[in-house]
């Protein structure tokens, strides 16, 4: 038996978690949630996992029922993700390691969403839709690596929903998605928005852009209410992401989608892509709140995967990196 | 110049350590010296540079500790590219951090975080420490 714990703080959420030979033991997390119309900026962020970081800890060990001796590698996320929350994460994930005499083994931050998804689903060589606030890509496994097929050319679908929901002043509680996709069943017409494809990638900044100009205008004025814009940014950007999912999946021959990352838990993209899906013969596969949002067991997971396949990380290695791309990881432990 | 330089809530007076309770450090406080080669200085240390250095020294109960935060705090390279470097050694069971930067901002902000950075692998070894026999 391996027992892997993965630290996972690359952005707004801190989460611990440990699993045993792909069973969750424990996963606690906290999220840092700001007021309505503010982002998360790196230092505030990083003094809130700071300040609950080993709370958090004391929470994975004892919901495991395990000690310290019973693990046998602490991964952590290298990255990518923001600075001072990767590094606060680091610096008790190296000195835990120490102190109970552990190998240490830093995760590529995309590399554990795409093996969580496949732990919790069983999806066995699936096209990956990876959608998140920092991240937008296509991602299919070929010859040793999670190749990137499409990308955002600026900034991730996430990000974009969360800006929107900073202007018109929508709750970050749970998340500011979430908000928005509550708001969205209740709007019943449509605004029409830009809508960018670029082969086989995307851009969101544009809508972004067109939409904040829309809703300053068209709310002040009654054209359309805030459920409106809810519910026309998500069709137009869920549209876009389902279209460069298929043409991926019809390069690759592949009869397999899954869906990672936070906005991977919103139901309308799930069922968008399950009506693609079924068009085509393909299997859809999604995971809820708990494993699509940033958590510790999906570095755990990857962790495990890597660790299994002899691949350690030492000290000297394990500084933290903002960017780190999906595809500059070799998948040693798949064929 | 000496300065005395107190970590409030997480400092060294509340760290402590089964292993080696004999050699438990006495209290919060760290010796810092910091020299400077500005114009209004005493003068006593002369860098022909003209950077300014800082340096710190945190004991920590055994050597053993000393290298477990060495190895926590050294991998990060300074976010920023140039202007400042940062040196850490151990000798004993004390950590030696030595600064030099072009500028006082700079130097303060790599310091504020180095400290920050101490006092959170320090808390973490006194919750989940002590450290298993090497």
């Amino acid at each position: 038996m391996t027992v892997v714990i993965g630290f996972e703080g690359s952005a707004n959420k801190i989460g611990i978690g440990i699993i045993r030979d792909g069973e969750v033991l424990s996963n606690p997390r906290r999220t840092y949630i700001t007021p309505p119309g503010q982002g998360f900026l790196p230092s505030d962020t990083a003094r809130h996992h700071r300040a609950i970081i080993l709370t958090v800890l004391k929470e994975a060990l004892e919901q495991a029922g395990l000690k310290p001796a019973d693990i046998d590698c602490v991964a952590y996320t290298k990255g990518p993700g923001m600075g001072a929350p990767l590094v606060t994460v680091a610096l008790v994930a190296r000195t835990v390691a120490q102190l109970w005499g552990k190998p240490l083994l830093g995760v590529n931050h995309c590399i554990g969403h795409i093996e969580m998804g496949r732990l919790i689903t069983k999806a066995n060589n699936p096209t990956v839709l990876y959608v998140s606030g920092g991240n937008t890509q296509v991602i299919a496994y070929s010859e040793r690596r999670y190749r990137i097929f499409g990308e955002t050319i600026d900034i991730a679908v996430g990000n974009c929903l969360d800006r929107f929901a900073r202007v018109i002043k929508i709750s970050n509680d749970p998340s500011p998605g979430y908000n928005i996709e509550q708001m969205a069943k209740k709007g019943s017409q449509y605004v029409e928005l830009p809508y960018t494809v670029k082969g086989m990638d995307v851009s969101f900044s544009g809508i972004l852009s067109y939409i904040e100009e829309a809703a300053n205008k068209m709310l002040s004025s009654g054209q359309c209410t805030a459920e409106d814009l809810c519910f026309s940014l998500q069709e137009t950007v869920f549209s876009m992401l389902v279209e460069i999912t298929e043409r991926a999946m019809a390069h690759c021959g592949s009869q397999e989608v899954l869906i990672v990352g936070g906005v991977g838990c919103n139901l309308r993209l799930q069922e968008m892509m399950g009506v693609m899906c079924k068009e085509r013969g393909a299997k859809l596969f999604a995971t809820d709140e708990r494993f699509c949002i940033d958590n510790g067991a999906m570095i755990a997971q990857a962790g495990w995967e890597m660790f299994r396949s002899g691949q350690v990380t030492e000290l000297e290695d394990s500084w933290i990196t903002q960017r780190y791309r999906t595809d500059e990881v070799e998948v040693t432990w798949r064929n | 110049m000496w300065v005395q330089y107190y970590i409030p809530p997480l400092g060294a007076a509340s760290y402590s350590d089964a292993a080696s309770s004999s050699s438990v450090v006495t209290s919060g406080v760290f010796l810092l010296s910091t020299t400077t080669n500005m114009a209004a200085s005493e003068g006593e240390t002369n860098h022909s540079d003209g950077r300014l250095e800082f340096s710190l020294d945190v004991p920590f109960p055994s050597s053993r500790e000393a290298v477990i935060a060495l190895n926590s705090l050294s991998p990060d390279r300074e976010p920023r590219k140039g202007g400042i470097s940062k040196h850490l050694e151990v000798t004993g069971s004390t950590l030696s951090v030595k600064w030099s930067a072009d500028e006082a901002r700079i130097l303060r902000v790599s310091v504020n975080s180095f400290m920050d950075h101490l006092s959170l692998v320090m808390e973490t070894m006194e919750m989940f420490g002590p450290a298993v026999p090497l």
